[in-house]
């Protein structure tokens, strides 16, 4: 294992998504962490330890192309490029084929692609396996 | 009369199709209702959300979890218990895509889950979930889920190679 000590963002949502960040922790626990995360039940209950940046669930004036969740976590995407940061995409357990349009977008611009399934290694072309997370 | 557990997760999207549902399973049940954003009120004791302890907590104290199809399922199966499932559905409102719908499909076939795509046979699912769970958890074992040092290892392995050769 390495001793090197990382700066590391964790962007969350509510549900899963958050379960699946939490299971990383024997990892990100030995780094320096902060999270963007929406303000929710679940996430304001389980982060009230951690450096956060809550970030609210903004109602749009006009439809979106795209639920905002996407346009975040697309965002955040985008901006590490800019700023030669890698960014990791983790796959949520319960995707089992077709990825939906916050994979397909993000694990593009993704440096790396976390899957919990070895059937998920074949459908990105920078997929790590790291095996079901709970 | 058994112990059921309902949950419909943490997310934005109403599940009132499976909310509604349950009012059925009251009348012959203990059943608690983690109702999320749903907008009908089942008669048993509920609330829109509970602690991600209290939800473990409830998990193994329940004869029965009814779940929608999000990671809850294998949070049960890890409780040594077989999850009744029901997919949210996209054209239903009840989900932004069908992930659940094709996760669910998969997990029916080759995992220890009982899928109800019709929420009116929910209590016959009830009914014979006791002999469906023993055969399920003797015939479909869960893989293990990754070992902490495989986490730590895979993680920081990869970031060296990244940071090291900047291919990203």
């Amino acid at each position: 294992m390495g001793d090197t000590r990382y700066r590391v963002l964790l962007v969350s949502s509510s549900g899963g998504v958050l379960l699946d960040l939490l299971a990383l922790r024997p990892w990100w626990s030995r780094h320096g962490v902060s999270w963007i995360a929406v303000p929710a039940p679940d996430t304001t209950a389980l982060l009230k330890d951690q450096r956060v940046h809550w970030e609210p669930e903004q109602s749009a004036r006009r439809p979106l192309p795209m639920p905002a969740a996407v346009i975040r976590a697309v965002g955040v995407f985008i901006a590490a490029r800019l700023v030669g940061i890698p960014a990791l995409w983790l796959e949520t357990f319960n995707i089992v084929d077709r990825p939906g349009i916050a994979s397909r977008v993000c694990g593009k611009l993704a440096a790396a692609v976390l899957v919990q399934r070895p059937a998920l290694l074949a459908s990105w072309p920078r997929a790590v396996l790291l095996g079901e997370l709970y | 009369m058994s112990r059921i557990l309902v949950t419909v997760g943490m997310g934005p999207w109403p599940f009132d199709r499976l909310i509604g549902a349950i009012a059925p399973l009251c009348a012959d049940h203990e059943v608690f209702a983690q109702t999320g954003t749903a907008t009908v009120r089942p008669p048993c004791p509920h609330r829109p959300f509970v602690s991600f302890s209290e939800l473990q907590e409830r998990i193994d104290a329940a004869d029965v979890v009814i779940t929608h199809a999000g990671n809850t399922v294998r949070l049960v199966q890890r409780a040594h218990k077989v999850p009744v499932a029901v997919a949210r559905q996209a054209g239903l409102g009840e989900m932004g895509n069908d992930h659940q719908v094709h996760y669910l499909r998969m997990e029916e076939v080759n995992g220890p889950v009982m899928a109800v795509w019709d929420v009116t046979r929910l209590p016959e699912a009830i009914a014979a979930h006791g002999e469906q769970q023993s055969r399920l958890l003797r015939e479909r074992p869960v893989e293990p889920a990754a070992m902490p040092g495989h986490i730590i290892e895979t993680l920081d392995s990869l970031c060296a190679r990244l940071v090291r050769s900047r291919d990203y």
